[in-house]
């Protein structure tokens, strides 16, 4: 005999009546997706973990506002990134990249377009995500971590899709020159 | 790209990761919280409805402020018969005149009792020696009856308030009804009013007023006589009830019967007549300071007492001996029927008129 998880809407119910536990089915169900997102937004573990804790939180507090005619990802997960974004903006400024590990260059031989789809290993993602401002980080946690569709990402985050579109496109353009090759092979001879 | 960010992100918070305990933490300290500043909330409104109420009872502990001027005005109006938030009293009074001009005569005694049953009902009797006079009101018609040796006289008064009931009667001896005089005095309009320590009167807290004052009792114009043509008082009592006092008199019949044949004086007329030809004396006289002090009920604001300066002529002194409030009064008191063998006559003035005959 295995227990059978508590569905969102009726922990959502519990947490409308004022029960508090009604949150624990949600942290299980959530907690990972929206801590890993925070992390990769703001690339320290206790703030996101701080980020994530206080959105349940709040999420609890505010549970009135939340219309359960629609599912409580989507939302719960907005109001994370909102909150990563506003961490990183208090922060001041971003980690240095020289905390992290350094980027290993990819092949020589791979031009600059194969090199973004070609990136081997987490670390060179990881230090190039470092060079990126927060609002595009969202972007590409957003479009490749939480694989939303950029109809999703407007929603979400209440831009014209146009934003969005410009978004991405920067966050793209500026990983793809950060995990560009270096050495010979990728200079131009006159 | 996909499955390197989902690796670095699984780095760092691995499958096996739980929140809730850390959340369950912060859910309990938000409680705490809320708990506290809900108490917080609490104290502060507690102490805020405690600062308020201790101000409050401050406030109203405090005794009402008066001023001597209100305070005579007050019981001018309630001696007068007004309504008040005392529905229904019964006082018993005496007037004493002692005249300086006869020192070694004894002092004219007045005594008056008055029923007042709210409403406009009044009943109020009054007897010297010589005289006795009778008020009765059941709030729409007026009696005025008036009794001197073997005759009574009888008339219907209508509109007639007790403050006119002095300069009716030209019996009286002098102003001996306290609220024309409490009348004059607050639309004179000239006197200097001054509080003086509560006292007792008859088993009542009464405020203790002061009015200095002229004779003349008008500071625009003190000296005035009342020989000018005016009209008649039948006139003035037709015209309705007149709020003026009488004017006091020195206590000579002659100067009475003069009285008779003007109407009250007004606000600004002298209280004490000033004779054809008077003296730069007289007019001294006139415009010389009294001082008359009024005893008022501090809870009812009854006057309970009253000694009016006369200047050079004497003093007049009003005191209530016995005094009941909100008291069942019969509704007889308040009716009247004519005693056997009184005549009859048309208005207050035929009566007037009658008792100044009698007198010449």
């Amino acid at each position: 005999m295995t227990d059978t998880p508590e569905p969102d809407q009726d922990a959502i119910a519990r947490l409308r009546r004022g029960d508090a536990a009604g949150l624990e089915p949600l942290v299980r169900r959530y907690q990972l997706q929206a801590l890993r997102a925070a992390y990769l937004v703001l690339r320290d573990h206790t703030l996101a973990q701080d980020v994530v804790q206080s959105a349940f939180v709040g999420a609890f507090e505010r549970i009135h506002q939340f219309d359960t005619s629609r599912p409580f990802g989507p939302w719960f997960l907005k109001l994370v990134l909102n909150s990563a974004l506003k961490a990183a903006g208090r922060r001041g400024r971003e980690t240095r990249l020289d905390a992290w590990p350094s980027i290993e260059p990819v092949e020589p031989a791979l031009g600059p377009e194969l090199a973004w789809e070609r990136a081997e290993t987490a670390d060179q993602i990881w230090a190039a995500l470092a060079q990126l401002s927060p609002v595009q980080r969202v972007a590409i946690v957003q479009r490749y971590f939480l694989e939303l569709t950029e109809h999703e990402m407007t929603t979400a985050l209440g831009c014209p899709p146009s934003t969005i579109k410009a978004r991405l496109h920067a966050a793209r353009h500026r990983l793809r020159a950060l995990l560009r090759p270096t050495g010979p092979a990728s200079e131009t001879t006159p | 790209m996909n499955h390197l960010l989902n690796e670095i992100a699984q780095r760092s918070f691995p499958d096996d990761h739980d929140e809730w305990p850390a959340i369950q933490a912060r859910l309990d300290q938000r409680r705490r919280q809320l708990v506290a500043r809900r108490w917080v909330l609490s104290s502060a409104c507690a102490l805020m409805g405690f600062v308020l109420l201790a101000a409050t009872l401050v406030v109203t502990s405090r005794p009402e402020t008066v001023s001597a001027e209100s305070l005579l005005d007050r019981a001018g109006t309630i001696s007068d018969g007004a309504a008040t938030s005392v529905h229904s009293y019964h006082v018993v009074a005496t007037v004493t005149l002692g005249l300086a001009a006869n020192r070694e005569a004894a002092p004219i005694v007045q005594h008056e009792e008055t029923w007042f049953g709210g409403n406009g009902r009044v009943r109020q009797a009054t007897q010297t020696d010589a005289w006795s006079t009778l008020i009765v009101s059941d709030g729409t018609h007026t009696w005025w009856q008036v009794a001197r040796g073997a005759s009574t006289y009888v008339a219907p008064a209508d509109g007639i308030r007790l403050s006119d009931a002095a300069y009716l009667n030209p019996l009286s001896e002098s102003n001996a009804n306290i609220a024309s005089v409490i009348q004059f005095l607050t639309k004179s309009g000239c006197g200097q009013y001054g509080l003086a320590p509560d006292q007792t009167v008859a088993g009542r807290a009464a405020y203790v007023v002061r009015v200095t004052h002229t004779l003349a009792g008008s500071c625009s114009n003190p000296v005035q006589t009342l020989a000018q043509p005016r009209p008649s008082p039948v006139a003035a009592t037709r015209a309705g009830p007149s709020k003026a006092p009488p004017a006091r008199t020195d206590g000579s019949a002659k100067d009475s019967a003069r009285v008779v044949a003007a109407p009250p004086p007004s606000a600004g007329q002298p209280i004490i007549e000033k004779p054809a030809g008077a003296s730069v004396e007289a007019q001294q006289v006139l415009n010389s300071s009294v001082v008359d002090t009024f005893w008022i009920d501090k809870e009812t604001f009854v006057p309970l007492k009253a000694v009016q300066s006369l200047g050079p002529k004497g003093s007049s002194t009003y005191e209530v001996s016995s005094v009941e409030y909100n008291v069942a009064l019969s509704d007889s008191l308040f009716q009247y029927t004519p005693p056997p063998g009184a005549q009859q006559l048309a208005d207050a003035a035929a009566i007037k008129q009658r008792l100044a005959t009698q007198v010449h």
